[in-house]
């Protein structure tokens, strides 16, 4: 078996004594007096659209950025549980309609005509052509403030490709949720306990590639907001 | 064995090449050097960096243990590979017991070090390349000029006279418009492949976490779209503990483009779970050894399987900048390549490689994990040279001449004695600043060499005279 073979082989070759101890203390990454604030303009560093949408009114005038933006029709949100983590009144205009778990939450606006409350239907994932559903909002379990990241996970929103698929994504932050650096992001964190991909998200997809010019919106979207609420 | 050659002239015969190359790879250094001058301790983490993973290396067997028992526990599949037909084979197998026709791949080094694309061509699948400088490498039937931008030797013209050629789009120099076009082709073979295959950046034993940093979003899409994901990992790449990321992350996304992080890091923990909508619904990880438990021997040598392929040693490289990837006709290619590639494949056959160095030491001062590649370079000139020599010590009259300079430098009174002499000397031997009697077997070094003269008067005595004024 070549697992034996190669590990056998490695034991060969290894040291009799370790020398090299795994440094226990991680070095200092840099602490922030106002991490909200350094959030916000690394982020927007990043290429990322940073609103404000604490107030309900605030979020609805950021909503309505969004689909100015789109020009959109759909919504694709992420599970029910964003209505409640982010305090949206919402209501469902299908209650009877059996989408259960396996459902996404899809809401049609007409453009620039985002209100409250939310008229969201669940529809199963196959029944949503996710590739034309221009926007797709999901929230976000920590910011980093160091490098104006955010992170998904998809447990979470139970899905992986809705944070990539769509030419535009909306992620909604709360701004306790905000951490002050990769360390202590990493140190917090416990990957693959619950879900099976986490990704995080620095600005919209890009790319280098021809030239070293920079395009915005290669295979992800080409544009990423982050809405405080 | 074919012996491979560094082919100097046509690189620099390339007019275009030589248009796009440099400023291309100054941007990158200049990005990196932004990057990396915010950062206040950015030589504590580099330690730190290089700690974890020399630490890694010498527990290897240990941590690749750990990994293979987390990722099992989160219900994916390991295999190891011994070399690269191994996991050529491999992937086929389970291409074939799944009825996969089209494969989706995002960038990995390894997947050309082994030569997946063909093998896979051979076992009849349709493979794609996602990422965009991969994409147009494949295209053009060619291999990528540069770890991190693979399409680094194409202007856009060339990419423009090709998606013309091959995709049928109307011509254009507008680079985003050539990316939309991309993007789109791409788009339908996302959602159609059965299966993807990544690479790993890292993997990180105590959760079972393969890491795969991008920009673009195809990574996240060829690990999520198609029912199987494939992750090809080289068995260095394993890391102890999900906090060491904060720091490597930090190293590898700022020295590599200069970005404090990347748009996307994917941290996938086997396939999809119960209650998640998508998500492949099996997960494999290749360990694959190719050569490099052969690295692993030499306790020196080793430190060479710390690289987190950054590509910041091609940047920089004066001899890279002049000759793009290509030139090496290697897969790694540049500083890190001409130590790789030696150590993993019979030396004899790529035996100009250590020697394609100035030994400027550029690369070993921006290695984020400080390896000590000009050092290891003159090993393995030595071996080389053992080699040519069949181990016995012969006298050539080069072994003389530099043992001469040896005993001439390392005294500065000797240093200086000889100094005077060849000054009084260059009235004879140098004409127009060019060193003149071209007899063998000097004039063979110079062909293509120029010596310079010595300055009429050494620093020390221009110091005492004039510098004593400031």
């Amino acid at each position: 078996m070549s697992r034996e073979a190669i590990l056998s082989r490695l034991k060969d070759f290894q040291n009799r004594e370790a020398s090299e101890v795994l440094p226990e203390v991680v070095p200092e990454f840099p602490d922030f007096d106002d991490p909200l604030n350094t959030f916000k303009r690394q982020a927007e560093k990043a290429g990322t659209v940073v609103l404000d949408g604490q107030s309900d009114e605030n979020f609805t005038a950021a909503m309505r950025r969004v689909l100015e933006d789109a020009g959109a029709v759909h919504l694709l949100w992420e599970k029910a549980a964003i209505f409640e983590k982010h305090k949206i009144p919402f209501e469902f205009s299908n209650r009877s309609q059996d989408g259960g778990e396996s459902g996404v939450l899809v809401s049609e606006h007409a453009e620039q005509g985002f209100q409250l409350p939310v008229q969201a239907e669940i529809r199963s994932l196959d029944q949503v052509d996710v590739p034309e559903v221009a926007v797709s909002v999901a929230s976000a379990e920590t910011g980093i403030a160091e490098t104006g990241t955010i992170v998904e996970s998809s447990a979470a929103a139970g899905s992986r490709i809705l944070s990539v698929l769509p030419p535009i994504h909306v992620v909604l932050l709360s701004p306790e949720d905000v951490l002050m650096n990769h360390r202590e992001f990493f140190q917090s964190v416990d990957l693959g306990q619950h879900e099976s991909a986490r990704l995080l998200v620095t600005g919209p997809s890009r790319t280098a590639d021809i030239e070293k010019t920079l395009i915005i919106g290669v295979h992800g979207p080409r544009k990423l907001f982050t809405i405080l609420r | 064995m074919n012996r491979i050659k560094i082919d100097v002239a046509s690189a620099l015969a390339d007019r275009r090449l030589q248009a796009t190359l440099f400023p291309a790879l100054q941007r990158s250094v200049e990005s990196r050097d932004e990057a990396v001058s915010e950062v206040e301790n950015w030589e504590e983490l580099r330690d730190y960096g290089r700690r974890v993973k020399l630490h890694t290396l010498e527990k290897l067997p240990f941590y690749l243990e750990k990994l293979e028992k987390n990722v099992v526990g989160h219900g994916g599949k390991v295999l190891w590979a011994e070399s690269g037909e191994d996991a050529v084979r491999m992937i086929l197998t389970i291409a074939r017991e799944r009825a996969v026709r089209k494969v989706v791949k995002s960038k990995t080094m390894l997947g050309e070090e082994i030569h997946l694309n063909q093998g896979l061509l051979k076992g009849g699948l349709e493979v794609i390349e996602t990422d965009l400088g991969e994409y147009i490498v494949q295209l053009c039937d060619e291999m990528p000029s540069h770890i991190v931008t693979p399409a680094l030797h194409k202007s856009r013209h060339d990419v423009a006279e090709l998606f013309e050629a091959k995709l049928g789009m109307e011509p254009t120099d507008d680079v985003a418009k050539l990316t939309l076009t991309a993007r789109n082709v791409l788009r339908r073979h996302f959602l159609e492949a059965d299966l993807g295959i990544s690479g790993v950046n890292f993997g990180v034993a105590e959760t079972g976490t393969i890491v795969v940093v991008e920009n673009e979003g195809n990574a996240r899409l060829s690990t999520s779209l198609p029912r199987v994901h494939i992750a090809l990992m080289g068995i260095e790449k394993v890391i102890p503990r999900t906090v060491d990321l904060s720091v490597l992350l930090k190293l590898l996304t700022r020295s590599a483009t200069g970005q404090r992080l990347t748009s996307y890091v994917n941290l996938i923990s086997g396939p999809k779970r119960e209650g998640e909508l998508d998500g492949p619904e099996e997960f494999f990880l290749i360990l694959v050894d190719n050569g490099r438990s052969q690295i692993y021997e030499d306790q020196f040598l080793r430190q060479t399987l710390t690289c987190i392929r950054c590509g910041a040693c091609q940047n920089i490289c004066p001899v890279f900048q002049r000759l793009g990837g290509h030139a090496y006709g290697t897969v790694y290619q540049g500083p890190i390549g001409s130590i790789l590639t030696p150590q993993m494949f019979p030396i004899a056959a790529v035996e100009e490689h250590p020697f394609a160095s100035s030994l400027c030491g550029a690369c070993e001062e921006t290695c984020p994990v400080k390896i000590e590649i000009p050092k290891i370079l003159l090993r393995l000139r030595q071996q080389v040279q053992e080699a040519r020599n069949h181990g016995i010590q012969r006298f050539r009259p080069e072994r003389i001449g530099m043992l001469m300079w040896a005993w001439v430098v390392s005294s500065s009174r000797r240093y200086a004695i000889a100094s005077r002499w060849l000054r009084r000397l260059q009235s004879v031997l140098f004409r127009n600043g060019r060193f003149r009697p071209a007899v063998p077997p000097v004039s063979a070094w110079q062909k293509d060499r120029d010596v310079p003269g010595l300055a009429p008067k050494r620093f020390r005595e221009y110091r005492e005279s004039e510098g004593a004024e400031h």
